[in-house]
């Protein structure tokens, strides 16, 4: 009986300090900083040093490194110090394993078209075809940059024909690519690209922050096409409307088309402008020079 | 409680005659050459980089001393057959037990006082800042360490020296991955994989929540409730190993 009753005392015991264990790592994780898990990265070693204390481990190394970061992407505020600390980390990984297509891939496409990190985006992706000559996805994501961000159809052109030229590249990518140069500043080549780029990229984040983009996009032909008709009624009653409404009632346009953001067009000033109620900026990329 | 005291005694005297602290000599070495040969970097990285690389020496250490004495603690009295002659005296199984956890713990005590005096003098010696936030890191890697010998003592009691070492070794790295084991299963679709990698992730050691390594080299601290509660894990989780290293102890026939 007594050796029955040593026997319940010891594994109470153990269960009893099993538990406690889990019920303070529990609390410790509550309490864990969040910037100590960024900071492991933040503080991450040159990838050159890495390469060398990994010994002939450098794939694993970097896998494991990616999936950390991956992991805390979504945790970094989008500030600068933090999209820094991400592209110092796509950059250590692939110091370490250069071939790592998904880390430029996914560097590249977070850093430009969600956090508009656009020189880093580029710096990466450069560093990719460098690397992988053969990816058609990489000078992709670069024509995005130089396209969208920087307002560079001529550069963008260029590597949409590179990104044309790869094996696996999609049948579309010769033909926007001379769309997108003949008709730089065109809205609808822009929004097929976009399009084109949300087909391609399977996180929801990008996806939501391209869905965003191409309403920009919608915003800037419809007052493009809106401002055409003003200048229309203009030409016709040599004054201003006075407001939007009047081109339907005089039949330069059908109806206004609907802004995709839920605000509406208005006339603006200087007067002959329109703009949307809900999307202030007007884009650069489309501004005829 | 005496029987214990004397085990202890005897492993730390053990230990001293197996000249095991002579790796301080290698730390100091390591530490001081990797220093001079860094010196014609900048300033700051200089810095940076001593305190890197003292730090993660320090664990490094103590880590493997942990395992490759720690395995021996049990393993080596049953192959030598000296245990026969200690289970002839009045002493429990469980002290024996508790007492050459102890005599270990003693030695690594010495061994990483010894350390973290050589990477201080070391740190005062380049000019490089000490921030109070060093210790806090020592602090957690001593706690790992308590813990890793206690996983080593642990797979000693019932399996050979080089499958204690195997074991030991796997746990430690996988102690330190469960947390992004864990990460990666919040984002796991299926409700299995996220139930096996939870079990998992409670059964192994957390040893990244022991690890503040980086943040403690840039001056970086982290609240002391963190590091009472982080501890408290340490502790509890190296207790239950005890316990389960004197049950199984206690059912082994000799």
């Amino acid at each position: 009986m007594t050796r029955i009753r040593q026997w319940l005392l010891v594994s109470g015991l153990l269960a009893g300090l099993i538990a406690a264990a889990i019920g303070a790592l529990v609390a410790a994780e509550r309490m864990r900083p969040p910037e100590v898990r960024a900071l492991e990265l933040a503080y991450l070693p040159k990838g050159q040093y890495i390469k060398v204390a990994v010994l002939g481990y450098r794939q694993i190394a970097s896998d494991l490194i990616w999936l950390k970061a991956v992991q805390y992407l979504g945790e970094i505020n989008q500030t600068k110090k933090g999209w820094l600390w991400a592209y110092h980390v796509m950059d250590v990984v692939t110091d370490i394993d250069p071939q790592f297509v998904a880390a430029y891939e996914a560097g590249g496409a977070v850093l430009g078209v969600w956090a508009q990190r656009v020189q880093e985006s580029i710096m990466l992706l450069e560093k990719g075809i460098q690397h992988n000559p053969n990816v058609w996805t990489l000078p992709f994501y670069l024509g995005y940059d130089y396209f969208y961000e920087l307002n560079d159809p001529v550069t963008a052109a260029k590597y949409f024909r590179m990104a044309s030229a790869l094996p696996g590249a999609p049948a579309y990518l010769p033909k926007l690519a001379a769309r997108m140069t003949v008709e730089a500043g065109d809205p609808a080549a822009a929004l097929e690209f976009l399009e084109r780029l949300h087909a391609q990229v399977q996180d929801e984040r990008l996806r939501e922050a391209l869905v965003q983009r191409m309403k920009e996009v919608i915003i800037e032909r419809d007052i493009q096409f809106l401002e055409e008709g003003v200048r229309q009624y203009r030409a016709r009653y040599k004054r201003w409307p006075a407001r939007l409404e009047d081109l339907v009632r005089r039949d330069i346009i059908a109806a206004i088309p609907t802004e995709p953001l839920g605000g509406t067009y208005v006339l603006g000033s200087p007067e002959g402008t329109v703009k949307s109620t809900a999307f202030a900026g007007r884009l650069k990329v489309f501004r005829k020079s | 409680m005496w029987p214990v005291v004397v085990i202890a005694l005897n492993t730390f005297r053990e230990n001293l005659r197996d000249k095991i602290l002579y790796n301080l000599v290698f730390f100091a070495l390591l530490l001081i050459g990797a220093s001079t040969l860094l010196a014609d970097l900048t300033i700051m990285e200089h810095h940076r980089m001593i305190t890197d690389m003292g730090l993660a020496a320090i664990n490094v250490v103590g880590v493997v001393i942990a395992i490759f004495v720690g395995i021996g603690l049990v393993g080596k009295e049953i192959e030598r057959r000296t245990v026969y002659t200690i289970m002839a005296r009045p002493i429990r199984r469980t002290q024996f037990i508790l007492g050459k956890y102890l005599g270990l713990v003693m030695t690594l005590g010495v061994n990483m006082a010894v350390m973290v005096i050589v990477f201080l003098a070391t740190l005062w010696l380049y000019r490089a800042p000490v921030h109070g936030v060093l210790m806090q890191a020592v602090a957690l890697i001593f706690v790992e360490v308590l813990l890793v010998t206690a996983m080593a003592l642990f797979f000693s009691t019932f399996t050979t020296s080089t499958l204690s070492a195997s074991f030991t070794i796997g746990m430690f790295v996988v102690g330190h991955l469960t947390m992004d084991l864990k990460g990666i299963a919040e984002k796991s679709q299926s409700e299995t994989v996220k139930a096996v990698t939870n079990s998992v992730y409670y059964i192994f050691p957390n040893l990244e929540m022991l690890n503040v390594k980086a943040q403690a080299a840039v001056g970086v601290g982290v609240p002391y409730a963190y590091q009472a509660t982080a501890s408290l894990y340490g502790l509890l989780y190296t207790a239950a190993l005890l316990v389960g290293a004197c049950i199984i102890f206690q059912r082994r026939d000799f």
